[in-house]
């Protein structure tokens, strides 16, 4: 059901990992595995970001997180899979799909080795943006040793950066967009009604990135501090 | 009987594959027969009217898959907007096919190309399979914007970008498709070619984006 070896070959040798997924052996452990594994340490990292705010958030937290991560991967497979097939990798659907769940269950294990990390962080009291530093700096990492699955799994030849760099746009932008539809995992300082879901409209994310992009240039040419005020 | 089995042993006594069933040739996946992208090249077979059908098979199947990505952007309305954008996508693709590149077939003949009409046909619907696959591929993640963005901008600017990735594979797949047999024409038919084919893609880029505006209320923040 549930195979450490596994794991252990995931950090350790990702592309022996890899050449599995790609020749079709025994994917079917290899996705029950990952999923588990997704499971448990995105529970575990949202519950440790909701302990900011603390209470009825943790539960939240560890309810949403692995919903945003496994919806994602769930949205952006299908990407994977047609992006490999064009630049000069079709292969079948069971293959892509289960390199996706070993990426996935790589870039679980690398979060849930920063989950206590960023727990004794907001444990110290921590600055609320400090923490949304760390926070996405472990989502960074993890993501990057997640990535190297993809790397392995596509071997060399030609169409193989244009995969990756296209397939990367396409998840952050998938993931992002979750993220943002799932809202609130911290809270906002100086607001202690806890929720959810937030459903205020707030425009959305391109356009809460465009507000970003303003107001950071008004603070530039005003030296005015100032915050968005949205939940994170 | 029995000297001539002793006999053939003797001759090669050190075959030990006998017991050892041939091994099966892999079986292609969906996505390479559908991109064939080797199937390009190949001289055409006995039954020219049975590689007529598959290229339209080919090209069907491609209006089929991108008209998911339609089905994804209608979503944000929902109802019959769904088959109206479903439609729409498509029909970008259909303009291009249909009035854009019987136009570089006469302009490519003109200058004495060698290139046949089935070698563009060829050409034409793998890339339109290449970028149909990619719209049913980036499909969910669309739809997912559709139903969640409070602002229609961000639909707008997500989905004309994944109808511009299309187009930039598909003209990638074509030039890719159509450069080895251009390669067989003289120097003079090949440079007025590569004069040609930019300006063509240019074109298809213009039309199908003139399409999928007047086609796509989304697209236009509706």
């Amino acid at each position: 059901m549930f195979d450490l070896g596994l794991l252990n070959r995931i950090l350790r040798a990702p592309a022996g990992v890899a050449a599995q997924c790609r020749d079709d052996r025994d994917v079917a452990a290899i996705a029950r595995t990952a999923l588990v594994t997704l499971a448990v340490a995105a529970t575990a990292f949202g519950a440790a970001v909701g302990s900011w705010r603390g209470g009825v958030q943790v539960a939240f937290s560890a309810l949403k997180m692995p919903l945003g991560i496994l919806g994602t991967l769930a949205l952006a497979a299908p990407a994977f899979y047609v992006l490999a097939a064009i630049f000069g990798r079709p292969w079948a659907l069971r293959p892509v799909f289960s390199l996706v769940l070993a990426a996935g269950a790589r870039f679980a294990l690398v979060l849930l080795a920063m989950t206590p990390v960023l727990w004794l962080t907001i444990n110290f009291g921590t600055h609320y943006e400090a923490i949304k530093v760390i926070a996405t700096i472990a989502y960074g990492l993890a993501g990057l040793a997640g990535l190297e699955v993809l790397v392995r799994g596509l071997e060399g030849g030609a169409g193989k950066r244009l995969t990756l760099g296209l397939f990367v746009v396409v998840f952050l932008l998938i993931g992002a967009q979750n993220a943002w539809v799932l809202r609130p995992y911290l809270g906002t300082p100086g607001i202690t009604e806890v929720k959810l879901f937030t459903r205020d409209r707030e425009g959305g994310l391109v356009v809460q990135l465009l507000q970003t992009i303003g107001l950071m240039e008004r603070e530039r040419t005003t030296s005015t501090p100032s915050t968005p005020g949205t939940d994170r | 009987m029995m000297e001539s089995t002793a006999a053939t042993l003797d001759v090669e006594p050190e075959r030990s594959d006998v017991d050892v069933p041939p091994q099966a040739a892999p079986v292609a996946s969906w996505t390479e027969r559908l991109l064939d992208p080797k199937g390009v090249v190949r001289p055409p077979g006995p039954k020219i009217a049975l590689e007529w059908g598959r290229e339209a098979r080919r090209l069907l199947v491609a209006f089929g898959l991108a008209s998911l990505f339609g089905v994804a952007l209608g979503l944000r309305v929902g109802g019959a907007s769904m088959a109206v954008h479903a439609l729409g996508v498509a029909l970008g693709f259909a303009a291009v096919c249909g009035l854009a590149v019987p136009a570089l077939a006469i302009i490519l003949t003109l200058f004495d190309a060698a290139i046949d009409a089935l070698g563009l046909a060829r050409a034409t619907a793998r890339a339109a399979a290449a970028a149909g696959l990619l719209l049913a591929g980036l499909a969910p993640g669309i739809a997912l914007f559709a139903l969640t963005v409070e602002d229609a901008i961000t639909v707008t600017l997500v989905g004309s970008l994944g109808l511009a990735l299309a187009g930039a594979v598909g003209v990638r797949s074509f030039v890719l498709a159509l450069a080895p047999q251009l390669r067989g024409s003289d120097a003079r038919a090949m440079r007025l070619s590569w004069v040609a084919l930019p300006l063509f893609l240019v074109f298809a880029a213009v039309l199908g984006a003139r399409i999928w505006w007047v086609s796509l209320p989304l697209l236009r923040g509706g």
